[in-house]
């Protein structure tokens, strides 16, 4: 089955890759649009927790979607200009710094140790030095183990579409880092490769979400082995945690970030874990309805289930 | 097809049985329902028979009675039915003058009805083939109702070119079709094969007289926005001529005439714990096994619908359903093979972790010696613990310590015990065990992608063979019955197999 050719522009689209064709289904968009309505509802609930239970055919794709609507709704952090960041720092401190792309040099992100600075050189004494303005952002970090350092990815169809390409050296720089993935880090990772879109063009998902990994110099999103979560999701910093699949939808009574949104799939027989999450709704939870307070409908094929808890 | 395109397509066709719904081709069966009549009549008869005389015709009775829906391949290749007409015979001429001349009258009927039952063939079975004969090979899906059923109608179907598969196969093997025919009534598949299909179109084929129509809701449904509602369409097929006999005064419950395991009341007396006892269900497992499942946290189970690298799960021990297929181990249990392997990654402190673990959970052991479980409780609970239906689980030497983290410093605080190091220690071992159990839980994963998921779900049990050390040989097993009573056992019996012919008439 190719990827269904619809006349509606208006649909994004899917890939499992960089070449394959893409598939233009509602559902994708919906998915996204749920991250972004539970992200602004949120907002105007600050002393509530919000679970939305979505039961799908099948699991794939469904968190990393609602994940990619999560981060469009997150503001871009506001960094001081180059310059003024640099004039503060203290001698050896950890930075986060992203650059320019000059002619064949791409921008990179990376992160390092600052020594000094010469304004008058226009130099900046971190790793082997930089020219200052070929520096788009600095930022100081807490601690830094290893320096790091990547391609920083430039913003795609999507991200334009959802204003992110905006302070998009900030993004990347300061990145948000509110968002936690929890599930089998295999098929996280299989559903990381995919590329969201519109039209022909797409973007990488893994751009967006930017998940943390041991060689990654920017991160947004932590990933959680469902089968490790015996000690809970740890940082205070969460704001959103995405449960794909019933081995980490088990948990959802430990977890107290402000959104949770728990994936199950409909292909498993064993039906403990839905009953486990309506139970949890009937005890603790007050209903939500998603139609009028997310102003969100659930596209054909996915049931959802939205209720409030209080934190 | 690729990924995205199988993604696709169940969303697509779930959407679409949403819109279209499934049909129901009852099928008129006078020779079934002769059957079913004369096993309603001898459950409703032996009802206040106690004693389990009756366990063995009843479990025969319902066997066949089973069969008949599940297999109603032609006679000639059907053993199953034969034979589970001929276990109704003997298990009923085995109580001949055991029962009274009320119970032998009914008893007559029901093999009577047995015995026609195997002379022609069953009618549900005309009826699939016309339908099946419409379509070609390619185009659909005879869907079976267990591995057993599979085999039957594989073997009758198979050779003329149709396609036997039951629902885990199914989404194992990603297999879409454009129909689908089930063979016996929506309760006795998973809510999947409705509510997430593979195929674009559906029919149940089963008998006009099975009393329970109803299809499987979704779990979420009741309350959930965009719920799966599949609609129903009823089709009445095949010989609706005879007037049947309505038997309205006794109305028995589907799930009393379905093939189900027969408990008995255990005669003790409910008592404190001693210290090496644990509160336990015993569970019939395929195979011939049983085991007792204490309420220690989870479990290890298969679920073969899912790809290689993904069938391995931690269930909920109070999660165990019948049609689990857990993870076993003849001999040692995993629990203590992974408090082993836990103690050995901490090296140099093991130790002191072993000296700290007795001293915390001695010292539970004396309180609870001294004022009884209630007391004890009842003094936890004023200290400020939350969990206490696991007070007595905590004194168990493997159970590294409570899983709150509140609970366990007010319990050691009111043992009168150092917080430090025995919190420290504890939940380092707690680390440790959950290392090793993540490396033994990618051991397993290894072991059951190589293994044949279709014999586990024919046969309903299989024997996996892993490479590490003290976890040789594990067997995955489907449950077969759960019991209702919890009963006090040792806890060096929980979790082990143990030979168990009770589930003879379940498989």
């Amino acid at each position: 089955m190719q990827g269904t050719q619809r006349n509606s522009p208006t649909y994004l689209t899917l890939a499992e890759d960089a070449a394959q064709p893409a598939l233009a289904e509602d559902w994708i968009g919906k998915f996204v649009m749920l991250g972004r309505m539970a992200a602004l509802w949120s907002r105007e609930h600050p002393e509530s927790q919000l679970v939305v239970a979505l039961s799908v055919p099948v699991r794939d794709f469904a968190a990393v979607l609602v994940g990619c609507g999560w981060m469009s709704a997150s503001a871009a952090p506001f960094i001081p200009p180059v310059v003024d960041v640099l004039e503060t720092l203290p001698r050896h401190a950890p930075v986060r710094v992203v650059t320019q792309s000059r002619g064949g040099t791409p921008s990179r992100v990376f992160t390092e140790r600052f020594h000094a600075i010469d304004i008058e050189k226009n130099r900046a004494g971190i790793g082997w030095g930089w020219q200052i303005d070929k520096l788009r952002a600095v930022v100081p970090l807490k601690g830094i183990d290893t320096a790091r350092s990547q391609l920083a990815p430039e913003p795609g169809v999507f991200s334009k579409l959802t204003g992110m390409q905006k302070d998009w050296a900030a993004r990347l720089c300061s990145p948000p880092q509110d968002l936690a993935l929890v599930g089998t880090l295999k098929a996280l990772s299989e559903d990381l490769t995919a590329y969201i879109g519109r039209g022909n063009e797409r973007e990488p998902i893994a751009n967006i979400l930017l998940p943390e990994h041991p060689r990654a110099a920017t991160w947004s999103t932590r990933i959680y082995p469902a089968n490790q979560l015996d000690v809970g999701l740890q940082s205070a910093d969460l704001r959103a945690a995405l449960l794909d699949g019933a081995s980490a939808v088990k948990y959802l009574p430990t977890i107290a970030t402000p959104v949770v949104i728990a994936v199950l799939d409909r292909s498993v027989a064993d039906v403990s874990v839905p009953e486990q999450v309506m139970n949890y709704r009937n005890t603790r939870g007050e209903p939500v309805s998603l139609e009028h307070d997310l102003r969100w409908k659930p596209p054909a094929g996915v049931e959802a289930l939205g209720f409030e808890v209080p934190l | 097809m690729s990924r995205l395109g199988i993604v696709a397509a169940r969303y697509a066709r779930s959407a679409r049985l949403v819109r279209c719904g499934v049909g129901l081709d009852l099928v008129g069966d006078p020779t079934g329902a002769r059957v079913n009549a004369a096993v309603q009549e001898v459950l409703v008869l032996g009802r206040d028979n106690t004693s389990g005389l009756l366990d063995d015709v009843l479990g025969a009775a319902k066997a066949l009675r089973w069969r008949l829906i599940t297999q109603p391949q032609p006679v000639e290749c059907n053993p199953a039915l034969r034979q589970a007409a001929a276990d109704v015979e003997a298990e009923a001429d085995r109580l001949h003058a055991a029962v009274g001349p009320q119970m032998k009258g009914v008893l007559d009927e029901l093999v009577a009805s047995a015995q026609a039952a195997v002379v022609a063939d069953p009618i549900a079975g005309d009826v699939l083939l016309k339908l099946v004969q419409e379509k070609t090979p390619r185009t659909c899906v005879i869907i079976a109702a267990s591995g057993p059923a599979g085999a039957g109608l594989e073997s009758w179907l198979g050779p003329m070119g149709f396609q036997v598969k039951i629902v885990g196969q199914l989404i194992r093997e990603q297999l879409f079709v454009e129909s689908g025919y089930a063979v016996g009534p929506p309760r006795f598949f998973p809510a999947s094969v409705t509510n997430a299909p593979m195929t674009e179109k559906l029919d149940f084929i089963f008998p006009v007289w099975f009393g329970d129509r109803s299809l499987q809701q979704s779990t979420l449904a009741p309350h959930a926005e965009g719920a799966i509602v599949v609609p129903v369409t009823d089709f009445l097929t095949g010989d609706l001529g005879e007037p049947r006999k309505t038997s309205t005064e006794h109305s028995v419950d589907e799930t009393e005439l379905l093939p189900q395991a027969h408990w008995i009341t255990p005669s003790t007396q409910p008592r404190e714990l001693a210290p090496d006892e644990v509160a336990a269900r015993r569970v019939l497992l395929s195979g011939g096994y049983s085991t007792w499942l204490d309420d220690g946290e989870w479990i290890r189970a298969v679920d073969p619908s899912q790809p290689g690298g993904r069938r391995v799960l931690n269930v909920d021990v109070k999660a165990v359903r019948v049609g689990i297929y857990l993870l076993l181990r003849h001999g040692e249990t995993e629990r203590s093979a992974l408090y082993k392997a836990a103690l050995e990654l901490m090296g140099s402190q093991a130790a002191a972790v072993i000296a700290s673990q007795t001293q915390w959970k001695s010292a539970l052991q004396a309180q609870l010696d001294r004022l009884g479980r209630a007391g004890v409780v009842r003094e936890l609970a004023a200290a400020g613990v939350g969990t206490l239906d696991r007070v007595v689980a905590w004194t168990e030497p493997m159970l590294a310590r409570p899983r709150s983290d509140q609970d366990f410093e007010r319990l050691l605080e009111w043992l009168g015990i150092d917080v430090y190091p025995a919190y420290e220690l504890a939940t380092a071992l707690r680390r440790k065990r959950a290392q090793a159990s993540v490396k033994i839980g990618d051991q397993l994963e290894e072991a059951v992608a190589a293994a044949d998921m279709s014999l586990l779900e024919r046969s309903g049990h299989l024997r996996l063979e892993l490479e590490s050390k003290g976890f040789r040989s594990v067997f995955a097993t489907r449950v077969l019955g759960i019991s209702p009573y919890v009963e006090i056992i040792s806890r060096h019996e929980t979790r082990i197999l143990s030979r168990d012919r009770s589930a003879k008439w379940l498989e």
